[in-house]
């Protein structure tokens, strides 16, 4: 069972604009106006707007609930309530974003004014663009292109161009190292990624969502013959989004707070935010390409698609916070080992053992 | 006569690419240069899916943006330099 976002919204806005705009129009006398308003591309044009709308906030909203989740589980991990306002604490978020709201918009003074304030464009954009790829199920989603994983990846590896202009803008020290550190890390654990996907892939047979949500299906979770590249996506994702055991750029007692010391006000409630939205779509691009995403046990049919995949993402994100809670920082000079020569050669092997599986047709 | 959005959309981008181009030259700060070389960039990659060439596209994007400008970007911020408004070389 799953809500099919396009055809539900584009009866929505033909029955709003054809049968009850239109004929207000008629009778004052706007008769060109309401024919121009009845006619198919402004119907599909407001109702594009109108999915983007809705996906735009459900994404937004997920993201939000991730931050909660993250100081709710925190706190309880290490032995506090975490966070207090509203019930169970659901409103603190609200408040944050209120409060970095109303505080002033700040430039410093030896910044460059055009490329400091770019740098938040360009990673709350790419963040937030990667939310038209990810389908919630077979009817929820904006675009679906025929490479929506690669188009995905793809958006996921400008971010660490927006950091590295975003530290080295704010004319400080400790925002350069970051931006570096950032950029460094971000770029060499990508390639461990890109390649834990490919085993994905080449069972899968496919670059896109549905199908390889598709083939889980039919066949098996590709968490059972990938567990290989799953632990490897997992590893590389929590470097991606930079958390714990990789929060070098950030590192708090070293870099004060890493690349992001100068943003202040909504600019760095808004990074702050478009990182959990990476979270999310990390979290998601997981319960895709190994967990089956939307896929359910057939007695629990009842349930929707949307609220199985979404539970499986929080699953996922609630992994990345116990791993949070779990481990140290790893040191600087090992960071780049980790990535070069651990997660690269298991990913090397897990595409070997992809194509092996593919060529006896196991699964 | 209709209104062809793919003629317009298209000569944005290229309006778009060829003015980046010309601040890529222009510039006096060198990042600034890489910035609008990876827009430079962004914009052929769009000019690929009026080809047709999204797999093109996507693939420009992800090498040339993603890892080409900040090998570039790398390669000026290790190298020595003044501080942004001072004499002090770092």
């Amino acid at each position: 069972m799953y809500i099919d976002i396009w055809q539900f919204l584009g009866g929505l806005v033909h029955w709003l604009l054809v049968d009850i705009i239109g004929p207000i129009l008629g009778w004052i006398g706007f008769h060109g106006l309401e024919s121009w308003l009845g006619s198919p591309g402004v119907l599909n044009f407001v109702t594009i707007l109108l999915v983007a709308l809705i996906v735009f906030t459900v994404g937004m909203l997920v993201a939000i609930t991730h931050i909660w989740q993250e100081r709710k589980t925190l706190g309880r991990l290490m032995d506090r309530r975490g966070t207090q306002v509203g019930p169970i604490g659901l409103f603190q978020n609200f408040a944050d974003g209120l409060k970095v709201l109303v505080k002033e918009a700040i430039i410093p003074d030896a910044a460059d004014p055009l490329v400091y304030n770019a740098a938040p464009v360009i990673i709350i954009g790419v963040s937030l663009f990667m939310f038209v790829t990810i389908p919630y199920s077979q009817g929820f989603y904006v675009a679906n292109p025929q490479m929506s994983v690669l188009l995905t990846l793809a958006i996921f590896s400008l971010v660490p161009f927006g950091v590295l202009i975003g530290g080295w803008a704010s004319n400080n020290k400790y925002t350069l190292i970051g931006g570096l550190r950032a950029a460094a890390q971000i770029i060499a654990y990508e390639i461990p990624l890109l390649l834990s996907v490919i085993g994905v892939i080449i069972l899968a047979g496919s670059l896109n969502f549905m199908d390889i949500v598709a083939y889980q299906q039919s066949h098996v979770w590709m968490v059972v013959p990938m567990i290989l590249g799953f632990v490897v996506f997992i590893i590389s994702m929590n470097a991606e989004l930079e958390r714990v055991p990789f929060d070098l750029p950030e590192a708090e007692a070293e870099l004060v707070e890493g690349w992001m010391t100068e943003f202040g006000g909504m600019k760095f409630g808004l990074i702050m935010m478009s990182e959990y939205a990476r979270g999310f779509v990390g979290a998601s691009i997981a319960t895709l390409l190994f967990l089956g995403g939307w896929d359910m046990p057939s007695f629990l049919q009842f349930i929707p698609d949307e609220l199985w995949f979404l539970a499986k993402v929080f699953a996922v994100f609630g992994l990345f916070i116990w791993i949070r809670g779990a481990m140290p920082r790893v040191r600087t000079d090992q960071i780049l080992a980790i990535g070069w020569k651990r997660l690269l050669p298991l990913a090397a092997i897990n595409i070997f053992i992809a194509i092996i599986f593919k060529t006896l047709g196991w699964f | 006569m209709p209104l062809e959005w793919d003629l317009l959309i298209f000569l944005f981008i290229s309006a778009v690419a060829i003015g980046a181009a010309l601040a890529v030259v222009w510039s006096k700060e060198v990042v600034r240069s890489v910035v609008f070389l990876a827009l430079v960039f962004l914009c052929i990659g769009f000019t690929y899916v009026f080809l047709n060439a999204e797999y093109l596209a996507v693939v420009q994007i992800m090498i040339y943006v993603g890892a080409v400008s900040v090998l570039m970007l790398f390669g000026i911020m290790l190298t020595k330099r003044r501080l942004l408004g001072g004499d002090r070389c770092e």
